[in-house]
């Protein structure tokens, strides 16, 4: 019997070690093909059936929910490029907030002293030194600071 | 189309670096290893060369972009049309042995991973938390500002997170946008196209050191990783981090066997660029620097010299990469909220050590959860049982000593954290980070099982 043949069929516990790397591999795959395919969040391939059969904005706006982005797109379109701006009405560093922020770029989001108060969910929104600029049917509406830009 | 020129610009400026610079003469690798390394060069250099823009004042327009390219391109052209003969540096290497069948089903398996990704990647848009606040919105603020804008470093969390971070991904992505115009489906390709240079020079490095078949295992093991392929899906930086520090150990692994100047270049490139993409690259360019400095203290007499004059090299090379980021971050006088020393008191270190059974119950579930990481750390922890004696010997040395201290680093950096408790930090980060170290760890489990695996006849010579 040779080195090498004493060596390949060297026990490890029960199995030699080719068995184990076998066994190994096979036991990996199966995890790996389980995982690969195995929805991650519930209605994952809903939401990619959704995807692939719609456009960008559509996408977006299933994404961020329907309200917030009607809201976000709302506000885009009322408020001047390179304005200021304080959200409310979202919790602070929320997936919501960030994706408000990002959407609503060049728009500048300030901790103080904001041209523009966004507020989402809310319709009697006061703010001493705001006035109402725009509503937006009841979800929410947009203040301006007084004797800013109208 | 866009996207591509905008890929294919960071290959232009990696090839110049390595066909000009590094050339061919020097290190002549194969054309795969050449073209992802290329890669992982383009986007640092092309990341390093906005921040001088930015320094210059000049904007990041299409046109100022792509001027850097095109130079390169003019000017590695006209080196190899001077002298057609140079051109036979390029020409694939001549040998093609055929792939026995566990090589195919495990690069098909590779490409199955691959699809898969680019499949979950084409219709979604950016839209996780932390690639919205901390990349995709500073990539699109540099984009419509033409560049960085003034005040940045100063602007406060709720105009955009951590203005201090590294910038190397939204400043890829600005760099993307330079060709497409603004559009963060499109850039997400940007992570397919990360993971598939990363597999390609992890497979090369590992085809340096083993046979092809168990060059094809390892990486067939790293492709299918459900972690690293799910942050190929995102737009995090933590696989981006991955990828250079793996790659960065593999050149270093092969200096260790070689002692080749050109591979500490590689490496101590590879990980300078690391320190534009995240902050924990800290950890690992200190822990590279210590294992030079012990590689120069173990190695052969006739060898020392050599030895100290590479590393040297390699902390002047790392000091001139990192450079005008750390001038940038230091001028703009950041603090980090999560780990800031000055506000570090007794108290808070005693809450975080008596926190330790906590961070070792979400590691464990972490290491035995196959939903992330399949087999992976139950391999390794079972290699490094197993094969025990062979830690701290040959080559393993320095695997075992950069893993080791890297972990250290790791664990000492949140038993200082000051922000939140530690149980908030180790659940939100220690998954992410565990990806930073699995490419290193598999490279470790690689060399300690390589003399039984290779007996196998699918595997062997």
């Amino acid at each position: 019997m040779s080195p090498e043949y004493i060596f390949m069929n060297m026990k490890f516990g029960m199995l030699t070690k080719k068995q184990l790397l076998k066994f190994t591999l096979i036991v990996w795959i199966i995890l790996w093909m389980f995982f690969l395919v195995r929805e991650d969040k519930d209605g994952q391939y809903k939401r990619l059936a959704y995807f692939y059969t719609h456009g960008y904005g559509d996408n977006s706006r299933y994404i961020m929910g329907p309200d917030l982005y009607d809201f976000l797109v709302f506000s885009r379109r009322n408020i001047p490029d390179g304005s200021t701006y304080q959200l409310i009405g979202f919790e602070r560093f929320s997936i919501a907030e960030v994706r408000a922020r990002y959407f609503l770029w060049p728009l500048r989001s300030v901790s103080e002293d904001a041209e523009f108060k966004i507020f989402y969910g809310g319709k009697d929104a006061e703010v001493p030194g705001y006035v109402l600029y725009r509503d937006y049917d009841g979800k929410g509406v947009i203040l301006v600071k007084e004797g800013g830009v109208r | 189309m866009s996207f591509f020129f905008s890929v294919l610009s960071l290959e232009v400026i990696g090839f110049f670096f390595m066909l000009m610079i590094v050339k061919r003469r020097r290190y002549p690798c194969p054309i795969a290893e050449l073209a992802s390394l290329s890669y992982f060069l383009g986007m640092g250099f092309g990341v390093y060369f906005l921040m001088l823009y930015h320094f210059a004042g000049l904007a990041f327009t299409f046109a100022h972009v792509v001027s850097i390219p095109v130079v390169m391109a003019i000017l590695t052209a006209a080196y190899y049309f001077s002298r057609p003969e140079r051109g036979r540096e390029l020409a694939p290497e001549a040998r093609w042995k055929r792939w026995n069948l566990a090589e195919w089903l495990l690069a098909l398996g590779v490409l199955a991973q691959l699809v898969w990704i680019v499949f979950l990647v084409i219709p979604v848009p950016v839209s996780s938390h932390d690639a919205v606040a901390n990349y995709a919105l500073k990539a699109k603020i540099f984009y419509f500002a033409g560049g960085i804008p003034a005040g940045y470093p100063a602007w406060n969390e709720a105009t955009v997170a951590h203005p201090g971070y590294p910038p190397l991904l939204p400043l890829l992505m600005t760099w993307v946008y330079c060709f497409t115009t603004f559009d963060d489906l499109v850039v997400k390709m940007l992570m397919p196209v990360i993971y598939l240079a990363f597999i390609v020079l992890f497979y090369s490095q590992m085809k340096r050191f083993f046979t092809r078949a168990y060059a094809m295992l390892a990486v067939f093991l790293l492709a299918t990783i459900p972690q690293l392929a799910d942050y190929a899906t995102r737009m995090y930086a933590d696989l981006i981090l991955a990828a250079f520090i793996t790659c960065a150990v593999g050149y270093f692994m092969l200096y260790v066997r070689e002692m080749k100047s050109v591979y500490m270049v590689l490496a101590a490139l590879l990980m300078a660029f690391s320190l534009w993409v995240k902050n924990e690259a800290i950890v690992f360019t200190g822990v590279f620097a210590i294992c030079s400095i012990v590689l120069c203290k173990k190695t052969r007499p006739s060898l020392k010299q050599r030895a100290f004059r590479d590393t040297v090299m390699a902390l002047l090379v790392m000091a001139a990469i990192a450079a005008p980021w750390f001038f940038a971050k230091l001028s703009g006088g950041h603090v980090n909220s999560d780990i800031d020393l000055a506000r570090l008191t007794p108290e808070r270190l005693w809450q975080n050590v008596k926190d330790i059974p906590v961070m070792l119950n979400l590691f464990q579930q972490q290491v035995f959860g196959p939903k992330k990481w399949n087999m992976l750390w139950v391999m390794v922890f079972a290699g490094l049982i197993w094969k025990r004696k062979s830690l701290w010997k040959g080559e393993c040395f320095y695997l075992t000593l950069f893993l080791v201290l890297s972990i250290a680093g790791y664990f000492a950096g949140y038993m200082v954290t000051t922000g939140e408790n530690l149980f908030f930090y180790v659940n939100t980060t220690l998954s992410r980070f565990m990806l930073h170290f699995c490419g290193i760890s598999l490279f470790l489990l690689a060399f300690l099982v390589y003399d039984d695996v290779k007996q196998l006849p699918s595997f062997g010579e």
